[in-house]
Formats: structure tokens, sequence, C-alpha cells
């Protein structure tokens, strides 16, 4: 009786067991699945005749083998990786399309500037000047392009964040149902179901993917929050992140968590996860990118479009601007964004460029403490001050004024004064014409100068101010009806000699001396008249030339209007010089950079991240990896180990029958001698 | 350690990609010769290299731009050639028009092939380049730079401007002379005159040359100070010298004051870097007209000369649209301070707005150009900044007449040319006044060819050092170049050597890990049950 009994436990016992090793072979491949083993152990002894017989085996477990510690790591690594592979997709072609040949700045810019060279060597033909406006286009073009791939980046982040975090959700959902099952399951039965408890690991290993999450085990349940501390599954219920444009920049999704009572924004404190990775990418590279894009664009558009108003076209007249104008009232609406919070009737900022090589590629959170005072604080958390609306003062090369209601204190608005520049310079010049390549003035020697003295080309003292509007117009009107301008030398004396400056009325307007034989520095004011020749009060322009030789008693010099100077290049080569000279970032004691060290070092800067950003994912697919093999090695099936055990359960149960028909044997051996 | 087979499948499929995208990476490498395939590769290296490409095609334009430097400069310099070989000739000419056996039929042929030359001249000057536009007139290039005034004179009317071009990231060179240079700044060797005080007759007596410049510098510094000079015979050797202010400076003409006509070389003043010659035809020593007895001394002595610059002139002419006939006869400096301070270097256009008031503009005078001054035609003349303007008569509304000014330190060929085909068309023969006239001509216009010539190879001499210094530069920017070409090669460039020996490692233990695999991957419990 007994050994039939325990035959048959060994035979229930090695039954199971050679379930679990076929479950297991089934389930090698099972993602998430943790090999089972079965746990046995002795049935209690009978006291028979003063000692204990044993009756046998119980099955006292079917048992996970897993490891909290190791799938705790494996949680993180998990995050850490996906975090990293997200921002390296994203950074690998930002990285390739700057620092590709066909694709970036730096060679349309140099064949901008090669045409330019071109147009210097022969101002007066119109192929080169044509040539010189389409190199613009396509360097407009290539700027907004690139623009435009940064913005269908932001898209693209955009558009991922909204399925990933429906994914979370999924996954939330699912892991808050399975604490529920896990828990009524356990209740019954003592310990949990392993498929479920494997479920829910890999269910949290997969929003470990999405984002970087934190259990808690409480009660068999597992509690499952966001890296600050937000909760996203609470024993059976589940919190809903959704994506919503509430941040102060519209074009950005902001991620945003649901309780049944309220919603907040944690944009700022999501980490891990491919949405870490997404928003890290986005604050990191694709913001500081298209600032440091849209810089190089508008500094290239501004000091293009003044250089070229400095000069005359091949019409005689000033210059025109090549590029669009970057204080256009258009450009300077769009550089500020207010928050949605804002008192009622408020409207935008206008941020006008007031100089351009002052500009740096932050953004800035402006707040205002009453109605005309406002504080700034730069995006690298520099604090520039406190300042009144009027008179504007000038931050980093920019200035703001009101462009619609009054404001109230507390009123907060983002100034992103380069974010757009990029997309929005095209090329508004259309006839070649009017490109600015020939001084405003000249000076000739009269025909009848005894002397051998020299004037360099005379240079307005002050540029004129492009953006100036009205005071342009009289300025350059002025230089117009004002000149030629005369210098008359007298007879050299005791070492210097003496000049006078007489106006187109041949009236004094000054006088000066100089030292014959070296070079003088001039600088010469000239009183304004108006197109009639009569004076206008209190306006004045001055130039400056130098002086060399020895000019001779009464030798004369006119300073003109360079009306036809077809082949004058001298400003096409000031233009040239901006391909060389510092103009970026000439800001805080910084000596500045060019146009092209400028864009190279946006290059390098892109480059730095995706080089780094392929180190992390090295990194962590490492770490990843040696994570999985850890929980591999405790919790996965290996094929051999089951066909042993598998061998081993055979013999088992082959041994239990021998038990059972020994056992029968026993029995029959009894009745046959009866 | 335990391993389990997925993980031991998976593990050797993940190490597989790695070695295989490495190997492909190598391969690319190789392939395209190029290191750094995007800025993540190596961020600083890719900036330098945007850094020497920029720089590599900056090397690139200012070869370009040496090329047409040197292109235009050699034009300039072929046509300079074809000026100075016209000049020399015409000094030729004009040497063999001094001979005295000379009739005023000779000179009358050497003049027309003086006309040939100046006709030559002016069509070099005004020469075009392969653009179409004017070679000499500075940066108005689609202006003639030279054009012939009515009376034979010539204008100059481009600029100083010169074209620039860049060749280095430091130094630029002018493509370009402009006609300034080339011609206008010749020094003129007849500036002065000599004129001959009206208490004698001048019926050739006693003659002085106009002057001949032989220093520039003493001239400047010394004799525009003093003049005008008295220059007084006290006898038929000796005369006496005094400056402006009446001091007697006959102590610095060498011989002190005497001369000897009849030697050669023994009358001339040299006066401060003047040269003038003194000409004696004595009647003594029987007067032909009363034949009474007289010496040469009595006949040269209280002859007064006035020596000095030759005042400004000023070339006139009338619109020939005029309604009136009115024409310009005389002209002259009145104020000097409102002619040097008012009076344009192009010259101005004159308008008559009725019979009696005028407009006065700078030249050249476009539609929306500006009067500068304006007033009313008084006693048949006007004054314009300072330079008074005689009219024969009321000229009509409208009418617009046009001056220019020409002083007289400076000449260019092209005048010195026209000056010596109209003295040499003009009759001499059997007339000591127009002989006179006719000597004093010559010797400036030789001169003054000379200036012009020497000008002229100036220019070119500035040409020659300017394409020297092209030719330097070029080797300098060979030389850059191929440092570029270098440093962008060893930062950008795939070490191929290297780059094998990777290959190969890599090829090696791709080819091990899959032989592992496939080994290892037999090995199965199972299939020994």
């Amino acid at each position: 009786m007994s050994l039939l009994n325990i035959g048959m436990s060994g035979l229930n016992a090695s039954q199971v067991s050679l379930a679990t090793v076929g479950n297991n072979i089934a389930n090698a491949n099972t993602a998430g699945y943790s090999r089972q083993q079965t746990i046995q152990g002795s049935n209690s002894s009978h006291l028979s005749g003063g000692v204990f017989i044993g009756s046998g085996t119980t099955l006292a477990d079917v048992r996970r083998v897993y490891n909290a510690y190791l799938d705790n790591q494996l949680q993180t690594s998990t995050s850490l990786n996906n975090d990293a592979n997200a921002y390296l997709d994203q950074v690998s072609p930002l990285d390739k399309l700057f620092s590709d040949k066909t694709t970036g700045i730096s060679a349309v810019l140099s064949s901008f500037f090669s045409s330019v060279q071109t147009s210097a060597g022969t101002p007066s033909d119109t192929a080169a000047r044509q040539l010189l406006l389409t190199n613009a286009q396509t360097l407009s073009n290539r700027f907004n392009a690139l623009a435009s791939q940064m913005t269908q980046q932001n898209e693209g982040i955009n558009s991922q964040l909204t399925t990933l975090i429906g994914q979370v959700n999924q996954l939330t959902a699912s892991i808050a149902s399975l604490n529920q099952q896990i828990a009524q399951a356990s209740s019954s039965s003592g310990s949990g179901p392993s498929n479920l408890l494997d479920a829910r690991n890999e269910a949290v290993r997969s929003l470990n993917e999405l984002v970087g999450v934190t259990v808690q085990e409480q009660n068999g349940s597992y509690n499952i929050s966001l890296g600050n501390g937000q909760s996203l599954v609470l024993g059976n219920t589940s919190n809903t992140l959704s994506t919503a444009r509430t941040g102060i920049d519209k074009s950005q999704l902001n991620i945003q968590v649901n309780s049944p009572s309220s919603s907040s924004d944690i944009t700022s404190v999501v980490s891990g996860g491919k949405i870490g990775g997404l928003l890290r990418y986005r604050e990191d590279v694709l913001v500081p990118a298209q600032n440091d894009l849209g810089r190089t664009a508008l500094v290239m558009a501004d000091k293009i479009n003044s250089q070229l108003g400095q000069g005359l076209d091949a019409n005689g007249e000033f210059g025109a601007s090549l590029f669009s104008n970057i204080n256009s009232a258009t450009a300077i609406s769009q550089r500020s964004l207010a928050s949605s919070n804002n008192s009622a009737g408020s409207g935008n900022l206008n941020v006008t460029i007031s100089n351009s090589s002052a500009l740096t590629t932050f953004d800035y959170a402006v707040t205002f403490t009453a109605a005309d005072k406002y504080t700034v604080k730069r995006s690298d958390g520099k604090d520039m001050g406190a300042f009144d609306l009027s008179p504007a003062a000038e931050i980093d090369g920019f200035k703001l004024d009101l462009n619609g209601g009054a404001l109230q204190a507390g009123d907060t608005f983002k100034v992103t004064p380069t974010r757009n520049a990029a997309s929005s310079i095209t090329t508004q010049m259309t006839d070649s014409n009017k490109l600015a390549f020939a001084g405003p003035l000249v000076a000739t020697g009269s025909t009848s100068n005894g002397g051998t003295g020299a004037l360099t080309p005379p240079v307005l003292s002050t540029p004129l101010d492009i953006y100036g509007g009205a005071d342009l117009a009289t300025l350059q009107a002025g230089i117009k009806d004002s000149t030629p301008v005369t210098l008359a030398f007298k007879e050299a004396a005791g070492g210097s000699q003496a000049y006078e400056v007489f106006n187109s009325k041949g009236q004094s307007i000054g006088t000066g001396t100089i030292v014959p034989g070296q070079s003088n520095d001039l600088t010469i004011n000239v009183p304004m008249l108006d197109a009639s020749g009569a004076p206008i009060p209190g306006k004045s322009f001055s130039f400056n030339t130098t002086v060399s030789g020895s000019p001779s008693k009464n030798d004369k010099y006119e300073v003109a209007f360079n009306v036809d100077g077809k082949k004058d290049n001298s400003n096409a080569n000031q233009l040239l010089a901006l391909q060389t000279k510092a103009t970026v970032g000439v800001t805080g004691g910084n000596a500045g950079m060019s146009l092209t060290t400028s864009y190279s070092r946006l290059v390098e800067h892109v480059g730095a991240k995706a080089s780094q950003a392929q180190g992390d994912s090295t990194a962590s697919g490492a770490i990843l990896s040696r994570a999985k093999s850890e929980v591999a090695s405790v919790s996965q099936v290996n094929l051999d180990d089951e066909a042993a055990d598998l061998l081993k359960f055979q013999q088992y149960y082959t041994a239990s029958s021998q038990i059972i028909k020994a056992a029968q044997e026993t029995f029959s051996t009894l009745i046959n001698s009866l | 350690m335990r391993i389990s087979t997925a993980q031991y499948f998976e593990a050797s499929a993940a190490k597989y990609q790695n070695n295989f995208s490495s190997i492909v990476k190598t391969q690319e490498q190789i392939t395209s010769g190029v290191r750094i395939q995007s800025a993540g590769d190596d961020p600083v290296g890719a900036a330098q290299l945007l850094m020497l490409q920029q720089q590599k095609e900056m090397l690139g334009q200012y070869s370009n731009n040496m090329g047409s430097i040197k292109n235009s400069l050699m034009n300039e310099e072929s046509v300079l050639d074809g000026v100075n070989t016209a000049l020399q000739r015409a000094r030729e000419l004009a040497l063999s028009a001094g001979d005295g056996s000379k009739s005023d039929a000779d000179r009358q042929s050497i003049a027309e092939e003086l006309g040939e030359i100046e006709a030559n001249v002016l069509s070099l000057l005004n020469s075009k380049d392969s653009a179409g536009n004017y070679m000499f007139s500075g940066s108005k290039t689609s202006t003639p730079p030279y054009v012939r005034n009515n009376d034979g004179t010539y204008s100059y009317q481009g600029d100083d401007t010169q074209l620039n071009l860049q060749v280095s990231d430091t130094l630029s060179i002018a493509t370009n002379d402009t006609g300034k240079s080339v011609l206008e700044s010749a020094i003129n060797s007849g500036r002065t005159q000599a004129v001959l005080d009206p208490s004698k007759p001048n019926d050739g007596t006693v003659s002085v040359s106009a002057g001949l410049l032989k220093s520039s510098a003493a001239y400047t510094k010394d004799f525009a100070a003093g003049e005008p000079y008295e220059l007084k015979f006290v006898d038929s050797t000796h005369y006496t010298i005094a400056d402006k202010d009446g001091n007697d400076i006959t102590a610095e003409v060498s011989g002190n004051g005497t001369f000897d006509s009849k030697k050669e070389g023994g009358s001339t003043i040299s006066l401060r870097g003047i040269e003038f010659d003194i000409t004696l035809r004595l009647k003594a020593p029987v007067d032909p007209v009363t034949s009474l007895p007289m010496t040469p001394d009595a006949e040269v002595k209280d002859h007064i000369f006035s020596l000095g610059t030759k005042p400004d002139t000023f070339n006139a002419s009338r619109t020939p649209s005029n309604g009136s006939t009115v024409q310009i006869t005389g002209s002259g400096v009145t104020d000097q301070a409102a002619y040097v301070s008012g009076f344009p270097n192009s010259g101005v256009v004159i308008k008559f707005t009725d019979a009696t008031n005028y407009k006065v503009y700078a030249q050249p005078m476009g539609s929306d150009s500006k009067s500068i001054a304006d007033g009313v035609l008084a006693g048949g003349a006007i004054t314009v900044a300072g330079v008074k303007l005689d009219f024969t008569g009321a000229p009509g509304a409208d009418d617009q007449f046009v001056v220019g000014a020409s002083s007289h330190q400076t000449q260019s060929a092209l005048d010195t040319l026209s000056q010596l085909r109209q003295t040499l068309e003009t009759p001499s023969d059997g007339n000591d006044l127009a002989q006179i006239k006719l000597k004093d001509a010559l010797n400036s216009a030789v001169s003054n060819l000379a200036n012009a010539s020497e000008q002229v190879l100036t220019v070119r001499g500035a040409i020659g050092a300017r394409l020297n210094s092209v030719d330097i530069q070029t080797s300098e920017n060979i030389s850059l170049g191929l440092s570029n070409n270098s440093t962008q090669a060893a930062i950008g460039n795939t070490d191929v050597a290297t780059a094998s020996i990777d290959l190969a490692f890599q090829q090696s233990l791709l080819q091990a890990s899959q032989l592992a695999f496939v080994k290892i991957a037999q090995l199965s419990l199972f299939n020994k049950l």
C-alpha cells in the first residue's frame, strides 16, 4: 500500500517535472520567459515500530528562476540605451546633412564669395553680376533647405512623441490590469502565476524602452513612476500621458500627465527611453542648431545688405539689398513668443536686431515686473539685468518694444532672436544692375596739379544705416547734393601745408593742415545742402581719405559723387572682405568669427554631439547587453540543461514505475504464495 | 557562467553585426579615400577641413585674379609701347623741324606726319579692352578718356580710380592705369613766358625765349615764390634781374649778369630752375631806317622783360545749337582765391536763361545737375568763380557755353603734339618773330615729349613691378595651395596602409567568428540522445 503510494508520488512528481521541462523547452525563445523549476519535498514519515518511515514525495512548487536585482539593472539599462539610440537616430542625419559638401552651407558660401571675386574683377560685366545673383539665390535656398530639414525633424519628433505616448498608455494600462490579475491569482494560490509575472516584467521592460520609469513593489503590485515621482501606475489604476502644445513655443509638443483631477506638464522631467532621447535631442541639439544656423543667416544677410548699401550700383544709385530685410515688420514680430498665461489684451514683443554681430545663439526669457519694466534671463542661465521698455535697451544685439496692447507685471515672453532667420532668408534682388560695387565718392586730382599729392578713395566716416528709413534717404540725397567738395592746398610752410575745403558752391567749409610727403589721414566734415543748393541746418556727413605725397600750391582735389564709376570695385572689395572678417558673435570680449568659421563651428558642434551620441549608444548598448546576458544567464532556458533534466526526469519516471511494479510484484508474490 | 541558448544566439548575432559594420566602414573609407565621412567621425577635423576648403577656394580665385591682372597689364603694356614709339618718332620729327635749313613746306609735311601721330596716340589712349571698356579712363569705363576740343586741345574725361584685385589675403594689385597717370601728369617744360615791356617795340632786336623748365623742384621752391621777375638789359653784354619785390638777384645767375650772344651757351640765363635764352638781332653799326650810327650797347639797353609763369588759360566754346552767334572771346583769372576754391576741375557749363541771366553748372552737366552759381551779364562780360569771360554780344535764352581751364604745370603729350603741329603749320620763313616763336615751341615740344616718354616709361616700369609681384605671389600661392592640400589630406583622407591592415585584421576576426559560430551552434545534447 505505502510502497504503491510512494511509487505514485514519484510518478506524479516526475510527470510534473517532465511537463515543466517540456514547457521550458517550448518557451526557449519566448521574450521575457523565466525558466521554471519544480521543487519537491518528502512526505511526512510515519512512526512505525520505533522508526520513521518515509511516505514518498510531494511537489512543493513550480518556481520561476528570477533575480529581482538583475532585472532591475536590465530595466535601467534598457531605458538608457533606448534614450541614447533615439538621440543617435536623430543626430546622425543632421550631422550628415551639415557636413556633406553637397547639402551644407560652406560650399555654397564659398561659391557666393567666388562670384563676388569675379564681379570685383569685372564690375561692369552683367554676366558676372547675374552669376552673383544666382549664387546668392542658391545660398539663401540652401539656408532655407537646412532650416526646413530641421523644422521637419521637429515635426517628426512631435509625431513620434504622439505615437510613443500612445504606446506608453497601453503599457501602463496593461501593467495595471496585470497587477490586478496577479493580486487575484495570488490571493487564491499563494505565489503568483509565473506567466503573469513574466508578462508584467516584460511590459515594464517595454515601458522602459519608451520612457525611463522606476518600479516599487508593494504587496505583489508594481507601482510605476517617472523619474521625478510622477505616478503612472498605482496598484490597478493607471494615469495616462498625453501630448499638448502647452509650452511657450507652440511648435513643440509637450508631455503632460493626466490624473483624474488635474493634468500637469512634465516635459522637463522626463528622461530615459526613446521619449527621453527625443526630448534631450530637441533641447540639446535641434534648437541650438536652429539658433546657430539662423544667426549665421542673419549676420550674413545684415552684413552683405549693409555693405551693398554703402556703394553705388551700375545705375549710379545707392545700392539695394540683396537679401530680405532682417528687420522687416514680419521678421521682428516673429522673434518672440508670448506665454498663454499673459494678461488679456497683451500682444507680442517686437524684436529688432540692432547689432547682428553681437547676437548669441541663446534664447531669452523676458519677465515683466511692471507695465514698462522687465528682466531678462538668457537660456545659459545668465541674468541680463532689468530694463525699461523706453528707451529701448540693446541686449546682446537686439532691442525690444511693444507690438500690441499694454502689458502687466507677470507677463512673460520667450525671445528667440535668431531661431527663424535661416528659414525666412530670401534673395529679394532680381535686377543685377542694382548690386553696388562702386564706392560712393571718388577723389580726382585736377589735371593742372603740379605736385605729387594723391588721395585714396574717400570712404564715409560713418557707414550708412540701411535700416535708417527717412534719415537714410536724407543722407543719401545729401551726399549726392553736397558734392563735389574741393580740397585746395596752400603753400607748404614750416613743415606743414594748409588746405581749405570748399563745397560745390565755392564756399569754404573747413581748413586743415597736412605734413607733405607723409600719409595724412583726413576726416572732412561736409554740411549738407539740399537739391536747390540751400544748406540743410544741422545736417552734415563726413568722409575719410588719406593724402600722400606733396601737393603744390593751388593743387586741387575734387571729391565727387561717383555717378558713373562703372568699373570702380572698391565696394565690391569691401564686400569680399566679409568672407574672412570676424562678423559673427563679436560680443562680450570675444573676437568673433567669420561666416564660414561660424558655420564650421556649428558643424563641429553637431558633429561632436553625434560622436558623443555614438559613444553613448555603444556604451549603453554594452551595459544593456551585459545586463541582458546576466538576466538571461539566470532566467533563460538552456536546451542542454533541459535535455539533461529531461533525461533525469525520464529515468525518475521509469524508476518510480519500477517502484509500483515492485509493489505489484510484492503483492502478487504474497497472493500467489497463499 | 550559465549561458542560455537564446542568449548565445542573440549575442553571436549582435557581435557579428558589430564586426560586419566596422569592416564595412573600413571598406567605405578605403573606396572613397575619405576618412571623415561626417563631422561625427572627427568634429574638430571636419571643422578644420571646412576652413581649409575655404582657403583653397580663395587661392583658386586669387589665381584667377592674377590671370586677369596679367592679361590686362600685358594689354596695357602693348598699348603703352605703341604710345612710346609714337612719341619717340614725334620727338625725332620735332628735332628735325628745328633744323635751320627747313622751309615752311618741309615743316608743313612734318606737321602732317605729326597729325597722323597725334591721331594714332589718341586712338591708342582710347583703346578698349576685350569687354568693350575704355582701358585708360579709370572707373568711367564707358566714357572715352580723351576728347578733342574745338580749339585743338584735349581734355581728359576719366578719373583717377584704379581697379584693385585681391591676389592674397593681404595684397591687392591694380589692374589698370589711368590716362591721368600715363599722360596727364607729365610735367610741362614750357610753363613760363618772357614778356617784353611795351616801352620798346617788339621788333625782335632783343628777344628772350619763353623759358624751359630744367628743375621742377627749383621751380616750385624758388621760382614760383619770386615771380614775376624783371630782366633789364644794361648793355649788349650785361643785364640785371630783380624779383617781384625789387630785390636784385642777378648774383644768383651764373655769369652774374654777363652774357655773350656770340658764344655758344653764353646767352643762357639759368634762373631758379628755368633756362631763358637771349637772342640779339642787332642792326648796329648803322640804323637802317635813319641811317644814323648806333652802338649795340645803346640798342640793347633798357629792354625790359617780365619773366614768369604763364597764367591759366581757358578754352571756351559755344554749343552749336545756340540760338545766337555770340562767342566768348576773352578770358582770364581776375580773382585767384575764388578761382582756386570754386572753379571745378572738369570745367563749367554756362547756361543763359535769358539774354542777361545765366546759371553755371559743373561739367559734365546732366538732367539732374544743380547749378553752382548764377549771375547777370554786365558790360558784355561775366565773372564765374573768379574767371572773367568776355562775350561778343547778348546771348539768347538757353544758349550754352562750355569753359575748361588749363594750367601749364603739366601737359599731356596729345596737347604737346597738337601745339607742335599748329606751330609747324604757321609760316615763319623770313619772319624773325615767327622764327623765334617756332624755336621756343620746338624747344618746349622736344622737352615735353621727352617728359611724356619718361612718364609713359614710369608707368611701364610700374606695370613691370606689378607683373613681377604677381609672379612672386603666384609662387607663394602655389606653395600655400600645396600645403593646404597636404594638410587636408592628412586630416581628411584615409591612410590606406593603416586602413588595409585594419581591413585584413577585421576580416580575419569575422572569418574566425563565423567558423566558431558554425562549430559551436552544432553542439546540442539533444543530438546525443
